[in-house]
């Protein structure tokens, strides 16, 4: 038989493709959390994606959004794959970048999702994300939209709540 | 000064979690460290890279506090090492107060880095990016001029995602400016090349060109940016311009002789366009730079390249790029000979590929390949060059290069 159909060596190289893959591990939900001070019950997720590249940096009412990263979580990749279109790995790069040109401050980082909801309630402005929904009085998971649209119509039927 | 500085450093490495607080909660703390390996084949790019050089090292620290949620001020220390230029010193890289008055509209005052394309005021910064090399748009015989600028800025976040700064102040580089290869060998051969041409004699008739003073006026940063609705594709355009006076000191035949060399203006235009999608980048930049000096005719330096870069895993990333960069723009295969330099140093055409290993949160090492034709603006074919003026180094070529990054 040609070696290069030997039973073991195509086992091998189907090994290596799946190592290559870079399935993400983590197929879940992913529940937005804010501190319980963020004036807004609803995001988009361009909103979310602008807070996790650096480039919508306040809430409502002038308070800093403190966005909270757990890059040490399968979860972590998943979010950023989705919200940011970047991997972990790019993620860190770009905000990297940010840092060093001294364009924005680096993300607060927990090791765990416990510390996740921690340091989100902690943070006056704070938002995180978390694989299960938050049920306490610490945080607030807020309404997740994927069209803007929808959103501002979310938010002000009359008017109701702050842009 | 020096030896405190790489003290604190030194302690901030060991004592550094993924980011640091010391117990100041206001205070984050971030550096990073690198130490890479180059070897060429044929010509030089840093002294004896052709035997092998680890004089290519980088490490900087900084410190940025949120005084109050609008208030931002921070600081960043940089040394490096690159062959001849650098040599450890520790500079002051950037240091500036952050006001952001809405999301639209921040101020800003003190030392800042230049925008200049995608990657420029991240350039010193290996872990930033998949590749060692930047491509030829961020040539490294011009960093000197494109590292940092000391003004006012102001920069927002505008509606449907653009985004923009404007920085107005004077180029200011810690680091001695003589001692940097563009003025150490780059303006004395065009001042020895223009000069013959004015006189009708040699450029060898021209020796022992050295600046004897620099001074940058009015220098000027403008950056528009815009992220589109197509989540990952992103747009900018960036400016810079800047005008210097130099005093330049040379011996004519054997007669000591001095002249001032006025730039009325040097600037560069920079377009980019970035694709990210399911864990590849795709990058397009052009940036051409018009500069004349007073009494020359004007020039412009072109440069483009297209750069593909694939996270494979958490661990492998691959890059590809293609680059090409012409100092003259109208005379791009050097058939016009006109200020000396033998025909390769007309052109330099770079096609580079990339293995980027994570090897932990922190810890990057990456390995590196460049095939190269011609050897515009390389440093040290330069200086070969303006010794003899006869040709040095061979058209085709090539660069091999490890590095090894920390960052916190």
């Amino acid at each position: 038989m040609n070696p290069i159909f030997n039973r073991k060596i195509i086992s091998f190289w189907a090994g290596i493709l799946i190592f290559l893959s870079g399935v993400p591990a983590f197929c879940g939900e992913i529940h937005i959390i804010v501190n319980t001070s963020v004036p807004v019950s609803a995001l988009s997720e361009n909103e979310i994606r602008d807070i996790y590249i650096g480039r919508k940096i306040m809430w409502p009412g002038n308070r800093k959004i403190i966005p909270v990263i757990a890059p040490s979580l399968d979860l972590h990749d998943e979010f950023t794959l989705k919200y940011t279109r970047k991997s972990g790995s790019q993620f860190k790069s770009w905000w990297l970048q940010l840092v060093f040109s001294g364009e924005g401050v680096f993300p607060k980082t927990a090791a765990s999702e416990k510390e996740m909801v921690e340091k989100v309630s902690e943070y006056e402005g704070g938002i995180g994300y978390s694989s299960v929904k938050i049920d306490t009085d610490k945080v607030k998971t807020v309404v997740v939209y994927d069209k803007d649209q929808i959103l501002k119509e979310f938010r002000n039927p009359n008017g109701t709540e702050n842009e | 000064m020096n030896r405190r500085l790489i003290f604190i450093f030194s302690f901030c490495i060991l004592f550094s979690a993924h980011n640091a607080s010391f117990g100041m909660d206001q205070i984050d703390i971030h550096g990073f460290i690198s130490q890479g390996f180059i070897k060429s084949t044929g010509n030089d790019v840093l002294p004896d890279s052709t035997d092998g050089s680890f004089e290519m090292n980088e490490l900087g620290i900084n410190f940025t506090t949120q005084v109050n949620p609008s208030l931002r001020m921070g600081a960043q220390f940089f040394a490096r090492d690159y062959g001849d230029y650098g040599n450890d010193q520790v500079n002051l890289d950037w240091a500036f107060a952050d006001y952001d008055y809405k999301s639209w509209l921040g101020i800003r005052a003190g030392r800042m880095k230049v925008l200049s394309g995608l990657y420029n005021s991240s350039r010193d910064i290996a872990s930033t990016r998949t590749f060692i090399m930047l491509p030829g748009i961020y040539m490294e015989s011009f960093r000197e001029m494109f590292v940092g600028m000391k003004g006012v800025g102001a920069h927002g976040y505008l509606p449907y995602g653009f985004s923009y700064l404007f920085s107005f102040g004077a180029i200011d580089n810690p680091s001695n400016y003589k001692d940097s290869f563009l003025f150490e060998t780059l303006l004395p051969l065009t001042f020895a090349g223009s000069a013959a041409k004015m006189t009708g004699l040699s450029p060898s008739d021209f020796t022992n060109i050295r600046p004897l003073s620099v001074s940058w006026q009015n220098s000027t940063n403008i950056g528009l940016f815009w992220d589109t609705p197509l989540s990952g594709l992103r747009f900018s355009a960036t400016y810079w311009a800047g005008r210097a006076e130099t005093e330049m000191a040379f011996e004519m035949k054997g007669v000591p002789l001095t002249e001032n060399v006025v730039f009325e203006e040097i600037s560069a235009r920079v377009v980019s366009a970035e694709y990210s999608f399911l864990s590849t980048t795709v990058a397009v930049e052009y940036m051409e730079a018009p500069f004349y000096a007073k009494g020359q005719p004007k020039r412009k330096v072109e440069s483009y390249y297209t750069s593909i870069t694939h996270r494979l895993n958490n661990l492998v990333e691959l890059g590809v790029y293609y680059s090409e960069l012409y100092p003259h723009y109208d005379d791009k295969d050097g058939s016009e000979q006109r200020e000396g330099p033998i025909s390769h140093l007309y052109w330099c055409k770079d096609l580079c590929y990339t293995v980027r290993f994570d090897i932990s949160y922190n810890w990057i090492f990456k390995l590196e390949g460049h095939v190269l034709d011609g050897a515009a603006f390389v440093p040290e074919v330069y200086k070969e060059y303006s010794k003899t003026y006869s040709e040095e180094g061979p058209r085709h070529w090539e660069i091999y290069l490890a590095k090894l990054s920390y960052s916190f």
